[in-house]
């Protein structure tokens, strides 16, 4: 569309550009029914053909002569005989305020719109047209002014929100890679936080599904605290959730994109099909993993460290044993009490405390041998899968020590293909990352190690091609959803270290992004929020967690900091470091987009 | 000041005459099949000046209100405001003729057939001379003599637009014009000034239609406002009401308050006139052969009946909740033709932006005022 397409496409004026500052831009509209957050285009033609993208953030009631509206209104109340006179005269306007998202530029040699930050005004008394969200040529053209920006070929997140209603022809997406990098997801109770999981699902889901041979896949794991993911409405008569997506496809889809499992939980569902019973065995634990979810103080983390470099991969079993007479032999002695308050800690790890870690001692029998689904999740995580984790029957400290491991293990993983040129690089390397050396006297997470090894050469774990390590970014993006994100990244919690802290810092160079889910912005360490480089937020409880949002946005917010106090159910403001704009969005009702039902409006 | 104020002390006989003239009318909440149209004008004079030559704008607008069960007053269609750009140069010729020019675009018709068919000159009396001699007895300012062109080319604009938005009023409807029906130099005997001419010849043009024009100015000009209140309490008090009251002021009879001013106007029937306590006394000047034709009835409690019926149409155009108390159609008007700060200043830079695009020169064009830090 050109200039003079779009123009047409826009119909009537909707008012006539006022006062205008880089800073704000004031609009004198006929009274209509106008909304915070309606968006407007003012055409220009001072330089090169421009549309400019307003957004109002406050509007008022004006008379077109009359100045005191405040006397009107008085005489209205005080006089009962009072009428307001039927004039032909526009004598009611809207007095519109907001500020200009930016302005897309034609060029005509490829006859495409590009978007550019708002470093230029509209020129004096432009004609302000309203975009209507019910115009299918309105929305069209807003796409195409839009389209840089919208992102609309990536993972699909909502629709374009102009106001109070979505523009269905302006759908709105995340890059692909935005999910290997770290997104914030905020919004309180009931604002729609698991219907955008789940949207965002089914877009992960179709970007495998559809990504060719060179293309990258997507992985997530995503912990779900209600075990709603997998069936979503179905029981009530409304859309299956991720099963519903998995039943749909094909047997070699399904081989391609599911197997072996996509949905874990901690009841006993079997081993057979797609969903699977998760365990981890104790042998998977590391003393920075326990630091990483609950509290330790300085000594308590240094002795378990040193019973871990002493007794390696069966630590925790000997711990729980009360097998600690050696401790301190090779190093500096703790007190009693030290030891004890390490013992209590792990207790929750005790046979019969837990479902999900299992016992390690492999020299007292079968029984006690490694078991664990990690080394499988960890593949399934390499080679573009969507794994949902049924929290329900797990312990906070379980399912936080659940993400803590996988995401670790990932993160070592990632880092020793990293750093391999050759296989034997790699499977060198594989074992350092999990403290096993041989070589050094030292077990570390041994077993774990060898399974991995195992699969690396197995082919399982995707990690060579024509007899080299393969680079990092052909891999999978891979994003860890991490609910109730303050309890485990608080700053009094990762005070002595945690793995999040590190994947925060460092993930991004090895594909591994993390999805922070929260009802508060405020609680979260801010060394984390400042590696976000995408934020949904939604309705948020408060106004100094709506402070903490607009100060910690990856884009400029500050546009929108009295909308987010109106956000109705499933609107949301998208901010990422990955476009030059903050948009508003519509995420879809996830029941009614896989009816294929349109719910933009 | 203080001293002056208390010269409005009353003697008990012309308290009692006041006393006696105090009338009340209905609080007017709706009226059948009304339909009154109000004129205001405005205008920049001078819109700019260049070298010796001036530039005056005159711009008057009319709107037309029928009433309406719903919305009080509702305005069913539109009149076309009157715009008028007058180039006068200090040369005496091209001034007077330019003047008279302009003069007759606005009022639609040639100055000596406005001067001929008003009754203006019969006010006169055996002051006038001929028609001839009036035209050329009319008094046309220096160029450069802002405020008597002002209230000139304002005052013909207003009239001028007035006498076209009678074809849009039925018989027995209102014209309500913004000030009074005086006429300063009536009492001279060569000079005239051409809006006297025209407001008479309005006042004819109204008869003739059956419409009744009616001056409306929110100085009534008393000499002692506040003496009036007092008597009207003391009249009306009792039953609560200190507006919708009005007081009649006919040709001949003297008002103490209004001592040594021609009220009522040559040729006028004037009205004192509270329509509510949040707005000034009104004076309601009308054209006095109407009056005569139209309110005067036989018996002095008939007049009143009369009077009473048109103050409470007066009262009715008064409840819009944008101007209460006062007639909203004149608000509207005034509303259309005056012209902002803004709006004058980009005028007046579109002016010379294509004067100078003819060949002019920028320099010339000068506003005196902020030359001399008066602006």
């Amino acid at each position: 569309m050109n200039w003079d397409d779009v123009r047409t496409a826009l119909g009537q004026r909707y008012g006539v550009l006022a006062a205008s500052s880089t800073h704000q831009l004031t609009v004198i509209a006929l009274d209509s029914d106008v909304a915070i957050g309606d968006l407007f285009l003012l055409p220009c033609q001072r330089g090169p053909d421009r549309f400019y993208v307003f957004r109002t953030t406050e509007y008022s009631n004006v008379m077109n002569r009359t100045l005191e509206l405040n006397d009107v209104a008085r005489n209205k109340l005080t006089m009962p005989d009072s009428y307001f006179s039927e004039d032909l005269a526009d004598e009611k306007l809207v007095e519109l305020r907001g500020m200009v998202l930016g302005y897309a530029e034609h060029h005509a040699d490829s006859d495409t719109w590009r978007f550019h930050r708002p470093r230029r005004l509209p020129q004096h008394l432009s004609d302000v047209f309203h975009v209507d969200p019910s115009s299918y040529a309105v929305g069209r053209a807003v796409r195409e002014l839009l389209e840089t920006q919208l992102g609309a070929d990536g993972l699909f997140v909502g629709y374009l929100l102009a106001g109070e209603a979505a523009l269905p022809g302006a759908p709105v997406g995340i890059p692909p890679y935005a999910l290997s990098h770290h997104i914030g997801i905020f919004g309180r109770t009931g604002c729609g936080k698991s219907n955008l999981m789940m949207v965002l699902l089914r877009s992960v889901f179709e970007q495998n599904r559809s990504a060719g041979p060179g293309s990258a896949k997507v992985s997530i794991f995503a912990i779900d605290p209600h075990d709603e993911f997998r069936s979503w409405h179905a029981a009530t008569g409304g859309a299956s959730g991720v099963a519903g997506l998995v039943d749909a496809l094909s047997p070699e889809e399904r081989s391609e994109l599911v197997d072996p499992f996509y949905y874990l939980s901690a009841r006993d569902i079997g081993d057979e099909g797609v969903e699977r019973r998760v365990y981890l065995s104790r042998a998977d634990l590391t003393p920075g993993d326990l630091v990483s979810v609950m509290e330790f103080s300085e000594q308590q983390i240094a002795f378990a460290r040193q019973f871990y470099d002493q007794h390696g991969e069966q630590w925790v079993g000997r711990l729980l044993a009360g097998d600690t007479d050696g401790a301190g032999e090779d190093g500096a002695q703790y007190l009693p009490g030290t030891i004890a308050a390490v013992q209590r800690r792990v207790g929750f790890l005790s046979h019969g405390s837990t479902r999900i870690f299992t016992r390690f001692a492999p020299d007292l029998g079968l029984e006690f041998d490694y078991r664990s689904l990690l080394p499988d999740i960890l593949c399934a995580l390499e080679r573009g899968r969507c794994l949902i984790v049924d929290t329900t029957l797990m312990g906070e400290l379980e399912q936080f020590l659940l993400n803590t491991v996988v995401a670790r293990a990932l993160f070592a993983l990632r880092r020793a293909l990293r750093a391999s040129a050759t296989q034997a690089d790699l499977l060198r390397e594989i074992r350092q990352g999990f403290a096993n050396d041989d070589d050094q006297g030292r077990t570390g997470s041994r077993t774990l190690a060898d399974e991995l090894v195992a699969r690396v050469e197995s082919g399982d774990l995707p990690y060579m091609v024509g007899g080299v390590p393969r680079p990092p970014d052909q891999l999978p993006y891979v994003n860890i959803v991490v609910e109730e994100a303050p309890s485990i990244l608080n700053p009094q919690r990762m005070r002595f270290g945690s793995v999040f802290r590190d994947i925060s810092r460092q993930g991004r160079k090895f594909g591994i992004g993390l999805t922070l889910i929260s009802q508060q912005v405020s609680e979260i360490d801010k060394g984390v929020l400042t590696q976000l480089n995408t934020e949904l937020t939604l309705a948020l409880g408060n106004a100094d967690e709506r402070r903490e949002a607009v100060r910690n946005a990856s884009a400029d917010l500050g546009g929108f900091a009295q909308e987010l106090q109106v956000l109705g159910r499933g609107q949301a403001i998208l901010s990422t470091s990955f476009r030059d704009v903050a948009l508003p969005i519509q995420v879809p009702n996830y029941d009614d987009l896989t009816e294929g039902v349109d719910n933009a409006g | 000041m203080a001293e002056w104020d208390h010269r409005s002390d009353l003697e008990a006989g012309d308290r009692q005459r006041i006393l006696e003239r105090i009338e009340s009318f209905p609080h007017t909440t709706s009226v059948a099949d009304l339909v009154v149209a109000g004129v205001d004008g405005s205008g920049d004079f001078p819109a700019l000046s260049y070298a010796d030559s001036f530039v005056y704008l005159s711009t008057a607008a009319a709107a037309v209100y029928h009433s309406d069960t719903s919305s009080g007053l509702r305005e069913p269609e539109g009149i076309e405001p009157l715009v008028e750009f007058t180039w006068l140069p200090e040369d005496e010729r091209q001034r007077s003729a330019n003047l008279l020019a302009s003069f007759e675009r606005m009022a639609g018709r040639a100055v000596e057939d406005v001067v001929g068919s008003s009754d203006y000159l019969a006010l006169k009396g055996s002051r006038a001379s001929s028609a001839k001699g009036a035209v050329a007895g009319l008094i046309l300012p220096h160029a450069a003599d802002a405020g008597n062109l002002a209230i000139q080319l304002r005052s013909v604009a207003e009239l001028s637009a007035g006498l076209r938005a009678l074809s849009a009023v039925p018989t027995r409807g209102l014209l309500l014009m913004d000030g009074t029906l005086s006429l300063p130099f009536v009492s001279r005997a060569v000079n005239s000034l051409f809006h006297e001419h025209l407001k008479r010849l309005l006042c004819v043009e109204a008869r003739k239609a059956g419409i009744g024009a009616i001056w409306v100015s929110k100085s009534a000009g008393l000499s002692g406002e506040s003496v009036l209140e007092e008597l009207v309490r003391e009249k009306l008090g009792a039953d609560g009401r200190l507006e919708h009251w009005f007081i009649r002021l006919s040709p001949g009879v003297d008002f103490p308050l209004l001592a040594g001013k021609r009220v009522p106007p040559a040729g006028a029937v004037s009205y004192l006139v509270r329509t509510h306590t949040r707005v000034p006394i009104l004076r309601f000047d009308v054209d006095e052969i109407w009056w005569r034709e139209r309110i005067l009835q036989a018996s002095p409690a008939e007049t009143l009946i009369e009077e009473q019926r048109l103050l409470g149409q007066l009262d009715f155009v008064g409840h819009d909740q944008r101007s209460y108390g006062y007639p909203y159609p004149i608000k509207a008007a005034h509303d259309r033709a005056s012209l902002t700060k803004a709006e004058r200043l980009a005028l007046r830079k579109q002016l010379i932006d294509a004067a100078v695009l003819s060949g002019m020169r920028r320099s010339l064009f000068r506003d005196a005022s902020l030359l001399t830090g008066h602006g």
